[in-house]
């Protein structure tokens, strides 16, 4: 079960397939994750060697969570859909 | 003090619990028992400048490890009482047992430096240490702790933390999420599920990995790569780095230390063992994913 109470028997999607999980938008892949999760990593690592003060156990893993959340919403709305992540 | 390893032993953890335990330890209690001893002392080992005036401790290894100062939040009896106090308050058996593994992990991989941990208080304020690397907290910051660290075995042990994780990377996997860790903290996981959709949840999940992972590399990179310091470059040797005093509390033998360690950690079993008590229902926290 997932934590929003979904039931979970179904293998998980292949990487280019929508990972059809409820709140992402339906041209979310799992690649598209990857890349969110790459460029949070480069970004985080690139801003926090010159900028230390980012690298404490605070902003680390809320750089990361502000990434996977903001970014469909942010491509959603580029693209002149809101609405479509939660 | 250990860096990054902190951040990946909890997973090391959640992927090796005994087949008994699995699916019945709070991971995420897991995360804050491991921060719970240095955020209890960490605040004042570096310190903060307010107005050109440095507040902070000025021996930070005396107060970081010692005792008088915070050296308790390292021990056996500091985590006990927390549990007991967590067990009273919420009565959750995979919380408590997850705050006290946490908790051991930190006080056990912290007797690498050579300052160690005061792992017997309250029966003991001896500080047991293996000098695995130099303690290398300075009233000045982080910095030159962050070069020393990871000059010396200090990054061996991160690397060693990251390659027993990814011995089993489907602990990182959203399955393994799914199945094994959020049954075990359902209340928690259900409550975050009305508020955030689960691609952050997972991402809450993974943070910590992400967070000791980044910071490794960043640290590294700065020490080595963008401002090395010729004075101040790698040095694998125990102890080491050698061109920095290594802090010590104690000259008990190393040996003597281990077998704290090895008796803290078989307490900690069994008590993790009580608190769960006996179950019927066994999985298997790896195959469980599969």
């Amino acid at each position: 079960m997932t934590a929003g109470g979904r039931e979970e028997a179904a293998p998980l999607p292949a990487l280019g397939e929508p990972t059809g999980r409820p709140g992402d938008p339906a041209w979310y892949t799992r690649r598209f994750e990857l890349v969110l999760y790459v460029l949070a990593g480069v970004t985080y690592i690139g801003f926090g060697v010159f900028h230390k003060w980012l690298l404490n156990w605070v902003v680390g893993p809320i750089w990361l969570v502000a990434w996977i959340w903001a970014a469909p919403a942010i491509v959603d709305r580029l693209r002149g859909r809101p609405g479509g992540a939660r | 003090m250990s860096w990054a390893a902190h951040q990946f032993e909890t997973y090391a953890i959640q992927a090796h619990l005994p087949k008994r335990w699995a699916g019945r330890i709070s991971y995420l209690a897991i995360v804050v028992g491991d921060q719970i001893p240095d955020f209890v002392a960490k605040f004042w080992v570096y310190g903060f400048d307010v107005g050109g005036r440095h507040y902070g401790a000025a021996e930070p290894f005396k107060f970081h490890r010692g005792w008088p100062g915070a050296g308790f939040s390292h021990s056996l009896g500091f985590a006990l009482l927390l549990v007991g106090l967590v067990w009273w308050f919420t009565r959750s058996r995979s919380w408590a047992a997850g705050l006290l593994l946490g908790m051991a992990a930190h006080s056990i991989t912290d007797i690498n430096d050579s300052v160690g941990t005061m792992l017997a208080f309250p029966f003991s304020t001896e500080n047991f240490s293996i000098g695995t690397w130099a303690y290398a907290a300075t009233p000045g910051g982080k910095y030159l702790d962050a070069r020393a660290y990871y000059s010396s075995f200090g990054f061996v042990m991160d690397a060693l933390w990251l390659a027993i994780l990814l011995m089993t990377p489907k602990v990182l996997s959203e399955r393994y999420w799914r199945d094994v860790v959020v049954p075990a903290d359902a209340k928690v996981w259900a409550w975050l599920g009305r508020r955030l959709p689960d691609r952050v949840l997972l991402a809450v999940y993974r943070a910590t990995f992400f967070y000791g992972l980044t910071r490794m590399i960043a640290w590294t990179g700065w020490a080595h790569l963008l401002e090395p310091d010729p004075l101040r470059g790698w040095d694998l040797t125990w102890t080491g780095p050698s061109w920095i005093p290594a802090f010590e509390l104690s000259d008990l033998s190393p040996w003597v230390a281990l077998a704290v360690a090895l008796g803290f950690a078989t307490a900690i079993v069994l008590s993790v063992g009580r608190i769960l008590g006996p179950d019927d229902d066994e999985v298997d926290p790896v195959t469980l994913a599969d």
